[in-house]
């Protein structure tokens, strides 16, 4: 049995699980969610938004898919999955999500953290949500290659579309002879999502499974880590302050008080649905959200250039690995 | 009036829409089963600038949202006193909202001038 791998980078959002799920035989082992075994401390172990997935290419080869966790704080697992699990992998493919602030920024960062592993496998950049969002163009994206040197492919894809996803792996394998691509294109193209089954006994699947120590970090440190993200502070249920980036941070008194507005509201209408998430904002300014669930709240001070949903997203991300615990 | 905001609602992609002053909607298209949403985040929204304000002197906050599980109320001070209150559904682009309600400031300033110099007319 011969096999191929393929690892799948980019930022949160730019498609990594989706783009695994499209072309996946089975069903897309999404470590976010899926761990169930309750002696797992779920927010301790390294199951943290690794996909892994798998395309057969014939009788005797098969191809794994991987996406690395996108989240900066996950960092250590990159290197882990270089160094071991993908290490032998044909080919990293950057997805770029288009409708970031700056997409250029985006490779450029990822180049520096893949840079050993690039330089000796097959690269590729994947411009996903062009659709949303159609500048930068490809004619850009190949300028600023030019400029910094660099030789790949840039393929736009819309990573929900099988047929996009498979230009990108035959583009991956492309030195590889005797893989009949007409054939696992139609087999892809005519493969429901839910008739896929997950495959527990994969070896890929048991490493990513096995429990490894995160190295502890705050909500606070995880915010502070996240580019745009100037100032964080956590509140508990009670909306009392439990962690700040900086004491003296002038929105922190704000943020209290629109945790505190949100429970009133919750109070005087409880028939309404749950208050996630107050914000403020003005062009060129720095913005003010506050993400509330029902037993903590982050509160959030960003650049201007982030925009709203970049914002929320991030705060989801880290709300939902949040520890919610004391430093120790 | 209510016709200009349903124009921009269906160019903003939000559900519905009202230009409020000195805490009165002079123009809404919410309906009757929204209305308890733009009752309350009116109230919400004057509060949240108000604390907003605190800690900025000068250059203040224009915008600010609240997201009410699928709901998100988007609030754009035009003036002190003038507020347009718009709900927009979790799965549009905030971003697009923002531009095209931007856009259309002069727009809303106009009408809520208008109304306000002649209370009487409809
Ligand atoms: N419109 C559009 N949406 C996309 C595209 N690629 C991914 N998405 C959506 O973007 C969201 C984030 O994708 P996801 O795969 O979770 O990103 P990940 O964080 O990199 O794993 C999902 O809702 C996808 O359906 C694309 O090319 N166009
Ligand atoms: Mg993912």
């Amino acid at each position: 049995m011969k096999s191929y791998k393929v690892l799948f980078v980019g930022s949160p959002g730019s498609g990594k699980t989706t783009a695994i799920r499209t072309i996946s035989d089975i069903d897309v082992v999404d470590t976010d969610a899926k761990v169930s075994d309750s002696t797992i401390k779920r927010k301790r172990t390294t199951t943290v938004g690794m996909d892994y997935g798998k395309l057969s290419l014939g009788e005797d080869s098969v191809l794994h898919l991987y996406g690395t966790p996108g989240q900066e704080r996950f960092k250590f697992m990159w290197d882990l999955m270089v160094s071991d699990l993908a290490n032998d992998a044909s080919a990293l493919i950057l997805l770029i999500d288009n409708t970031r602030n700056y997409p250029f920024r985006d490779i450029e960062y990822y180049l520096s953290e893949f840079w050993d592993y690039i330089a000796k496998r097959h690269f590729i950049i994947a411009v996903t949500r062009s659709d949303l969002k159609n500048d930068p163009t490809e004619a850009d994206y190949q300028n600023c290659l030019k400029e910094k040197g660099i030789l790949a492919p840039i393929i736009f894809i819309d990573a929900r579309k099988p047929m996009d996803v498979m230009d990108l792996i035959m583009s991956a394998l492309s030195q590889e002879e005797n893989i009949n691509w007409a054939e696992i294109s139609h087999r892809v193209a005519m493969t429901e999502l839910k008739k896929r089954n997950l495959d527990p006994d994969s070896p890929q699947f048991e490493w990513l499974r096995k429990t490894r120590d995160v190295p502890k970090i705050s909500i606070i440190e995880a915010a502070m880590q996240v580019r745009g993200i100037i100032g964080a502070t956590h509140l508990n249920e009670k909306q009392v302050q439990t962690d700040t980036s900086r004491h003296d941070l002038e929105c922190n008194e704000l943020f209290r008080s629109l945790a505190k507005l949100a429970a009133a509201i919750e109070n005087k209408a409880p028939q309404l649905d749950q208050i996630r998430n107050i914000s403020l904002h003005a062009p060129y300014k720095e913005s003010i959200s506050v993400f509330l669930e029902p037993d903590q709240a982050l509160g959030l001070l960003t650049n201007s250039s982030m925009t709203h949903t970049q914002i929320r997203r991030q705060a989801e991300d880290l709300l939902q690995w949040s520890d919610n615990v004391e430093n120790t | 009036m209510s016709k200009i905001l349903n124009k921009l609602e269906g160019m903003a992609g939000t559900d519905y829409s009202a230009l409020v002053i000195n805490n009165r909607p002079i123009a809404s298209t919410f309906s009757k089963e929204e209305m308890l949403y733009l009752k309350l985040s009116q109230q919400a929204f004057v509060h949240i600038f108000k604390q907003a304000d605190k800690i900025q002197a000068n250059d203040l906050y224009d915008e600010a949202h609240l997201q009410l599980g699928q709901r998100r109320l988007l609030c754009f001070r035009l003036e002190d006193n003038i507020l347009y209150i718009s709900m927009l559904p979790q799965t549009n682009d905030i971003q697009k909202a923002q531009k095209v309600i931007r856009g259309a400031f002069s727009v809303l300033r106009k009408i809520a001038s208008a109304s306000t110099h002649q209370p009487q007319k409809n």
